[in-house]
C-alpha cells in the first residue's frame, strides 16, 4: 500500500477496509460488549495518534498489527463502578457466517481467552495466516521463537479445547 | 488445528460495528483512554492545567504586590521556577510520547514503557508534584489581594496549617501518582515476561543499573524542593512582622 496521507478522509477510509482485523483484535481482548467497544474507540484514537508519524517503512498491515495489539495488550480495564454491566460469555460478542460451524468458533473464543495477553496476540496473527516473518516483526521476537511458541500455545489451546468439550 | 483457522475464518467481521466517520474520529480524540499510554498522557495533561492555574495565580500576583518588594520577589521566583518545570515537563512529555510510540514490536514498545515509567516518570512526578506548591502558594497571596486588597499578617496557627497543606498535597500528589504507575509497571512486567523470559530479564537489566542512582537523586530533589518551600514560609512569616 502507498504512504497514506495524513488526511482524516484517508483515515477513516483505511480504518473502514481494515475494521474486520480490529473487531477481531477486540474480540480478543475484551469480555463484554462495552469493553468491546472501549477497545475499539482506544485502538482507533491510537492509530489515528500514529498515522501521522506512519512512513511505510514496514507493510501497512503490519503497522496496523503492531498498533492495534499492543494497544490491546496494554489496555487496562475501566473502574465500572457506577455501571453495571452484565458479563457476557466472551464467545458470545460475534457473529458467525455459517451457523453451522457457531459451536466451533464459540469453542475457539472460549479457549483463546484462557491464554494470556502475548499468546493471544500470537496466535492471532497465525489464525490471520500471517508470515512467521511478519509475526515476528510485530511482536519483536526471533522466527524461530516465533515457531517455538506457536507450536506450545497450539498445544495449550488443544489441551484447553478438551477440558471444555469435557465440561 | 486448521478446523480453528477455518472456525476464525468464518467470523462475520463487521456483524454489529459501524463503520465510523470524520465525527467518530473526533470523538476518539476527546475520548478518555485506558491504554496504559493513555492513562499517563492524562497525568500530563492534568501536570499542564495546573501550571496553567499557577501561572494564573503568579502573573496577576506581580501586578497586584508591585508595591511590596519581598512579597514581589516570592512571586518572580516561583514564577521563574515555574517556567523551569514546564520546560522540564515538555521534555519529559517528549520523551514519554516516544517511549508510549505503539508502532513498534510489542517488545520494544513495552520494554521502552517499562524503561520510562520505572526511571523517568519518577522525575515527571516530582515536577508535577512541586506545581501544586506553585499554584497553592501564589493562589494564596491572589486571595488575599483580591478578597482584601493587602496580605493579612498570619499567625503561627496558620503557617503551620499553610505549610501543612502544602506539603501534604505535594507529598500525596507523588505518590498517587507513582502508585498509580506502580500499578502498570506490573503489568507491563507481567507481558514482557509472557513475551519472553529474556526480554523481560534484559529490560529489567538494563533499567537496575540505573534506577539506584535516579532513586538516589529524586529523593534529593523532593527534599531540595521541601526545604526551599520552608524557606519561602519563613521568608514570608519575616515579612509579615
Amino acid at each position: 500500500m502507498d504512504q497514506p496521507k495524513g488526511h482524516k478522509g484517508t483515515f477513516v477510509q483505511l480504518m473502514e477496509e481494515n475494521r474486520g482485523i480490529i473487531h477481531k483484535i477486540c474480540m480478543m481482548y475484551t469480555t463484554n460488549q462495552t469493553d468491546k467497544e472501549d477497545l475499539y474507540q482506544e485502538i482507533s484514537l491510537q492509530l489515528w495518534r500514529s498515522f501521522k508519524s506512519y512512513r511505510a517503512e514496514s507493510k501497512f498491515s503490519t503497522w496496523l498489527y503492531r498498533v492495534a495489539l499492543n494497544t490491546a495488550i496494554s489496555s487496562v480495564r475501566k473502574d465500572r463502578k457506577r455501571v453495571q454491566t452484565v458479563q457476557l460469555d466472551q464467545a458470545e460478542h460475534f457473529a458467525v457466517k455459517d451457523s453451522g460451524k457457531e459451536g466451533m468458533t464459540r469453542l475457539l473464543f472460549k479457549a483463546v481467552s484462557r491464554l494470556n495477553r502475548v499468546d493471544r496476540a500470537i496466535i492471532l496473527l497465525w489464525l490471520e495466516e500471517k508470515e512467521y516473518t511478519e509475526i515476528s516483526e510485530v511482536m519483536g521476537i526471533s522466527q524461530s521463537a516465533v515457531s517455538v511458541r506457536l507450536v506450545r500455545i497450539r498445544e495449550k489451546l488443544k489441551s484447553i479445547i478438551k477440558t471444555l468439550e469435557d465440561e | 488445528m486448521n478446523d480453528l483457522r477455518n472456525g476464525w475464518g468464518n467470523i462475520d467481521e463487521f456483524a454489529g460495528i459501524p463503520g465510523i466517520g470524520i465525527t467518530s474520529v473526533e470523538k476518539f480524540i476527546q475520548g478518555r483512554s485506558l491504554s496504559i499510554a493513555g492513562k499517563v498522557r492524562a497525568i500530563f495533561v492534568r501536570d499542564f492545567i495546573f501550571k496553567t492555574l499557577a501561572y494564573l495565580f503568579i502573573v496577576p500576583n506581580l501586578f497586584l504586590y508591585r508595591d511590596n518588594q519581598e512579597i514581589w520577589m516570592i512571586n518572580a521566583i516561583l514564577g521563574v521556577l515555574l517556567v523551569v518545570f514546564t520546560m522540564l515537563g515538555m521534555k519529559f512529555f517528549r520523551e514519554f510520547k516516544r517511549s508510549a510510540d505503539p508502532a513498534r514490536s510489542s517488545r520494544e514498545n513495552l520494554s521502552s514503557l517499562l524503561d520510562y515509567l520505572s526511571r523517568r516518570f519518577p522525575y515527571a512526578a516530582v515536577i508535577a508534584a512541586t506545581t501544586y506548591l506553585c499554584a497553592f502558594l501564589p493562589g494564596i497571596l491572589f486571595y488575599f489581594a483580591v478578597a482584601y486588597g493587602y496580605l493579612k499578617p498570619f499567625t503561627t496557627e496558620t503557617y503551620l496549617v499553610y505549610s501543612f497543606i502544602g506539603i501534604l498535597g505535594t507529598i500525596s500528589g507523588y505518590v498517587l501518582d507513582i502508585r498509580s504507575v506502580r500499578h502498570h509497571v506490573q503489568h507491563i512486567r507481567i507481558c514482557l515476561s509472557d513475551l519472553n523470559d529474556n526480554a523481560l530479564a534484559l529490560a529489567s537489566q538494563n533499567i537496575e543499573m540505573k534506577r539506584k542512582m535516579d532513586h538516589f537523586i529524586v529523593i534529593l530533589i523532593q527534599v531540595v524542593i521541601l526545604l526551599g518551600f520552608l524557606g519561602v514560609i519563613v521568608i514570608l512569616k519575616n515579612v509579615l512582622t
